[in-house]
């Protein structure tokens, strides 16, 4: 169906001005909600394959859950989740059992569906009953990285109300670009006419583009043959440089300035500047249930970050309010390549994949060294869309992330079996949650209902409300 | 002359009897040591003894000519590859405080990577890029253009006249050295580049130069000039080099005009280094109080990990208090604001700075708002720094491991090596099976696992134990959650395994820590990381040296915290690098 402009849509997000246009179309059952608060209800699901053990997460700055410390004031993090009583049923290794009841906090009746709605779509379906939240936009959205498909509760995270799954996450970013912004006509997308909000805005531009071509010059300059520096300093200069690109590639989406210096802004973006990276050969190639395909993790993280630049973008501009993103199903088989080098350890992955994958490697022999290499980059990629978010000013004067419920989680917890020691973290909701650090043993329904108990939506998750986990 | 004498001093304990020294007060001079030397102490005392004649600092900064011409002999002894360090986030909020009077905001320091010289120096990642853009960007919209000009070049125009001043000057301020030719070139053509966008007014054109400037290489990193000279050779550092060294070290910030100008003057005399000089800049720069506090701050920061401890299970002002008062507990013995004391007094005093929140945290009444003075007598096990509550809820553990592990790298300077194989059954088994058990337990079930993992663990878990009756936020419980007691005995090895003496609770313990040349070594390993941003290596002879060398030098003074950070400060490391081989 070829979706028509919500001309709001394109001019609301990053602190418009122009937010005080008439919310007509607005047409489902929340639109006074919508209006109160200025701001949607918008829930993000982030999930990730095989776990990280007690031990890990308690590592801090130093383990892999480091990239979200940055996060640390405005989420509750929780290290001690248990599954049992809820993944007794429907059969296979835990990573499927469990995978099931992520995000629907829900006893699995077999093996090809979860027991419910995944709260992401429990949310959408209480504040939006009709389907798509706001003309322009879709009902929801679900993307990620992933390959292994033995079970479909490894990579569905989308569960209808009835527990059938829901829709299977795109892997392309062209796909999600073509699902969230594709029908859309640049000529309906801008205002006739807009008015810069700065007239030296233009001149700005030009200017920082010279700023940012000058500097990666001197980059250039010191890690090319005229260098004074020596092999390991040229190699750290080279590597800002590539961040630098990577910025400029990724994060601008093409425009070599305007997220340097500039928030994101709702203007149509160009499909060009979001090509499917060549190096992920498994778009369109489930593995099976065993072993994966190998992919250079650069190539895996420029794919997701891509996807979660549109995800972000789409929030921003309220194409979208519910999503889910996925980096690596529950026991993933993926087998990332290359040498990733972070603040807590240094990792050739290639080494890891001969004869099988990082998940027979390093997790079935619980190499703890390379758990916690492998889950800080898995996490630096959900930090990535966190960061992107919060960099967003919203016309509450919060950040997109302060105004979105995220939810993080993974499958499994102590050492890398069972249903126990499982983190997963809230991160923004609106300021309900309070932050810090939850150790006590709480199960996945648990923190599911305060959640929603939090929002004010009924539920049938039969788990307790937490009261202690509320602002 | 006290330099010649800490020289001679130096050598004495090298064990350099036979020693010659020579020359007079007022000239350049060298001491040729060869015989009586134990292994590995006397590369870096030969010849290293200056003395000369104090001239007055010129008051007017000139901007010298980029290095040229031969290679200045260096100082014999250690020298090591320089490699390009990252400005910490400390350096990068003094140095714009320093040459542009910017004060950035906490949210914007915050986008940028926490750089510790405990972890090494890492690289940049696609956000933190981005973040040090924001922070360049925060940085020029607080300066204002014309003043700012004026200051720096007596200028405030687009012509190519001023443009050549304010690249100059803003180059010696913010790169810290006269810039290279093509360097030049490249920032002015930046500069006429946009004054040649059109309507383009000057301070969006110095915005810009400013902008570039603080999002480069050569002010981001410390960079030396690595490859210039013999490689593999050693050779003296140029003025601004050492002068960059010196500023960033007692400082944390870029050097001054003064320095600047010291560094010129080294430079103008082919590599001489006049040692009253530099004695004279040194000093002045220690005797400044307000930036030489920074070195206090950031050193203890890092020394005891509250710089990046998440604070696990505190609340945001209780992490943040925490933080505070352990850092104003250390820095207090390290003279801050008080009577700087021997830092082996660290393991013994019973002298805390506290926030009220902190203070009731360990049981103590408050005594106003604010840091305030404590004493902890009454509290027997809470004896030495080391059971400050922010350095224990530093750690983020009751796990005695994690806990030796912190312990041992950052009070001892041993690097505890990980098991040889990941997969070893008897790791697998411990790991499986001490989940639910508590510390002393789990402790006692990795010793009897096998001989794989009792080699090491057995040498650094136990001194761990002392702290067992503190929690992970440091409050003192005699039971455990099962009102079982918490036991605290112990024994202390070294890292070969012999024994270093048992104790029976934490004053016991930290009685064998205080008096313990492992500890004290460590101050000056720690130390001269903190200085020169890499890791002494305790099997690289000349490292050996270097430590040796200073350690005498630190004990001899006296042992507190400014003899500390002279003799690093001071230390032939600091005046000389190796060549490193160019590379295409």
């Amino acid at each position: 169906m070829k979706r028509t402009v919500n001309r709001r849509l394109f001019l609301r997000g990053a602190g418009s001005v122009l937010i005080g246009l008439p919310l007509l179309e607005e047409f489902t059952g929340s639109s006074v909600q919508a209006q109160a608060s200025a701001v949607p209800t918008r829930v993000l699901t982030m999930s990730f394959g095989l776990g990280i053990s007690t031990t890990l997460q308690a590592e801090g700055a130093l383990g892999p859950l480091a990239p979200l410390l940055k996060f640390a004031s405005k989420s509750a993090f929780f290290s001690n989740l248990e599954n049992t009583s809820l993944a007794g049923e429907g059969g296979g290794s835990a990573h499927f059992r469990v995978g099931a009841t992520q995000f629907t906090g829900v006893k699995q009746p077999n093996t090809q569906q979860a027991g419910g709605p995944s709260l992401e779509q429990i949310f959408r379906k209480h504040l939006h009953p009709l389907g798509a939240p706001t003309i322009g936009s879709v009902a929801s959205k679900s993307a990620g990285i992933w390959s292994r498909t033995g079970s479909i509760t490894q990579y569905v995270r989308h569960w209808n109300e009835d527990g059938s799954p829901g829709e299977i996450p795109l892997r392309r970013p062209s796909a999600v670009f073509q699902d969230l912004f594709g029908s859309l006509k640049p000529q309906d997308a801008m205002p006739p006419a807009p008015p810069s909000p700065d007239p030296n805005l233009a001149v700005q531009r030009k200017l920082d583009v010279s700023v940012l071509d000058s500097v990666k010059t001197e980059y250039d300059t010191l890690r090319g043959p005229r260098s004074f520096l020596g092999a390991e300093s040229k190699a750290r200069i080279d590597s800002h440089l590539t961040a630098i690109r990577e910025v400029e590639t990724q994060l601008l989406g093409g425009d070599q300035v305007a997220a340097m210096f500039e928030p994101l802004e709702c203007k149509l973006p160009n499909v060009a500047h979001y090509p499917d990276p060549a190096g992920v050969t498994f778009y369109d190639a489930p593995s099976g249930s065993v072993g994966g395909p190998a992919v250079p993790w650069l190539d895996a993280q420029q794919a997701f970050r891509m996807t979660g630049d549109l995800f972000t973008l789409a929030m921003s501009c309220d194409a979208l309010r519910f999503g889910s993103l996925l980096f690596g199903g529950a026991g993933e088989e993926l087998r990332f390549l290359g040498n990733y080098v972070s603040p807590v350890g240094t990792r050739d992955f290639t080494g890891d994949t001969i004869g099988g994958s990082q998940h027979d490697h390093i997790f079935h022999n619980y190499d703890e060294e390379g758990v916690r290499v492998y889950q800080h980059y898995v996490v630096s990629q959900l930090a990535y869309v966190l960061e992107k978010m919060d960099s967003i000013i919203e016309p509450n004067q919060k950040t997109l992330l302060d105004n979105t419920l995220v939810l993080i989680g993974t499958e499994i917890g102590l050492k890398h079996e069972g249903s126990q020691g499982i983190f997963h973290a809230v991160v923004g909701g609106d300021g309900k949650f309070k932050p810090g650090q939850n150790d006590e043993n709480l199960s996945f329904a648990d923190v599911y209902a305060t959640v929603l108990q939090a929002y004010g939506i009924p539920s049938t998750i039969q788990g307790r409300e937490i009261t202690s986990l509320l602002a | 002359m006290k330099y010649r004498v800490l020289i001679l001093g130096l050598l004495a304990v090298a064990g350099c009897a036979k020693g010659e020294v020579t020359g007079s007060e007022s000239h350049f001079i060298k001491c040729g040591v060869d015989e009586d030397c134990p292994e590995g102490t006397c590369d870096e005392v030969r010849a290293v003894c200056v003395a000369t004649d104090a001239g007055a600092m010129p008051a007017e900064i000139t901007t010298p000519a980029p290095p040229t011409g031969p290679t200045p002999t260096p100082p014999p002894g250690s020298a090591f590859e320089s490699r390009a360090a990252w400005l910490t986030k400390a350096q990068l909020k003094y140095t714009v405080l320093d040459v542009l009077g910017v004060s950035v905001d906490d949210a914007i320091l915050s986008q940028i990577p926490y750089i510790s010289p405990y972890r090494g120096y890492g690289i940049v990642e696609g956000e933190q890029a981005l973040g040090l853009g924001r922070f360049a960007k925060s940085v020029v919209a607080q300066v204002d253009p014309t003043a700012s000009a004026t200051a720096l070049a007596q200028c405030a125009d687009t012509s190519a006249s001023c443009a050549t001043k304010l690249v100059s000057r803003l180059g010696l301020k913010l790169f810290r050295r006269p810039l290279l030719a093509e360097e030049s070139a490249r920032l002015q053509t930046l500069f006429a580049t946009l004054t040649a966008v059109e309507g383009a007014t000057f301070d969006q054109v110095y915005r810009g130069l400013l902008s570039a400037m603080l999002q480069s290489p050569q002010f981001l990193y410390k960079l030396e000039f690595e490859t210039q000279g013999t490689p593999g050779e050693a050779r003296a550092t140029t003025g601004f080099e050492l002068a960059s060294r010196l500023s960033y070290f007692l400082w944390q910030s870029a050097p001054d005009d003064a320095l600047l100008n010291f560094a010129a003057e080294v430079d103008d005399s082919a590599g001489k280094l006049n040692a009253a000089k530099l004695r004279l800049q040194i000093e002045r720069m220690m005797s400044d109080a307000a930036r030489f506090n920074r070195v206090r701050g950031t050193f203890w920061a890092d020394y005891t990990g509250a710089s990046f401890a998440a604070f696990d299970g505190a609340t945001p002002e209780l992490a943040a208090e925490l933080r505070q008062s352990v850092v104003a507990s250390f820095s207090r013995l390290a003279g801050e604001g008080a009577p700087e004391a021997p830092l082996q007094e660290m393991f013994t005093t019973t002298k805390m700075r506290l926030t009220p929140k902190v203070a009731e945290l360990i049981g103590l009444p408050s005594a106003g708002e604010g840091l305030q003075e404590y004493d902890t007598q009454a509290l027997p096990q809470r004896v030495g720094l080391l059971t400050h509550p922010g350095f224990l809820a530093a750690m983020g553990s009751t796990d005695f491991v994690r806990r030796s592990m912190h312990l041992s790298l950052a009070v001892l300077c041993r690097e505890v090596t990980p098991p040889p194989e990941s997969n070893v059954p008897e790791r697998i088994d411990a790991l499986g099976n001490t989940g639910s058990l508590t510390p002393k337990e789990a402790s006692e079930y990795r010793f009897a696992a096998g001989p794989t993992c009792i080699v090491c663990h057995k040498t650094f878990e136990p001194i761990a134990y002392a702290f067992e009756q503190f929690d992970v936020m440091g409050v003192h419980r005699a039971k455990d959650d099962m009102a079982q007691d918490l036991f605290t005995s112990g024994y202390l090895q070294d890292s070969g395994g012999s024994s270093l003496g048992e104790y029976a609770g934490v004053p016991d313990l930290m009685n064998l820590l205080s008096t313990s040349e492992e500890t004290s070594k460590c101050f000056v390993r720690r130390m001269l990381e903190f200085a020169s941003g890499r890791r002494p290596e305790r099997a690289d002879r000349a490292d050996r040296a270097a430590v040796d060398a200073a350690h005498a030098e630190f004990i001899r003074e006296g042992g507190a915290f400014s003899h500390l950070v002279r003799s690093i400060a001071f230390a032939p490391t600091m005046q000389a690098l190796k060549v490193s081989n160019p590379t295409p």
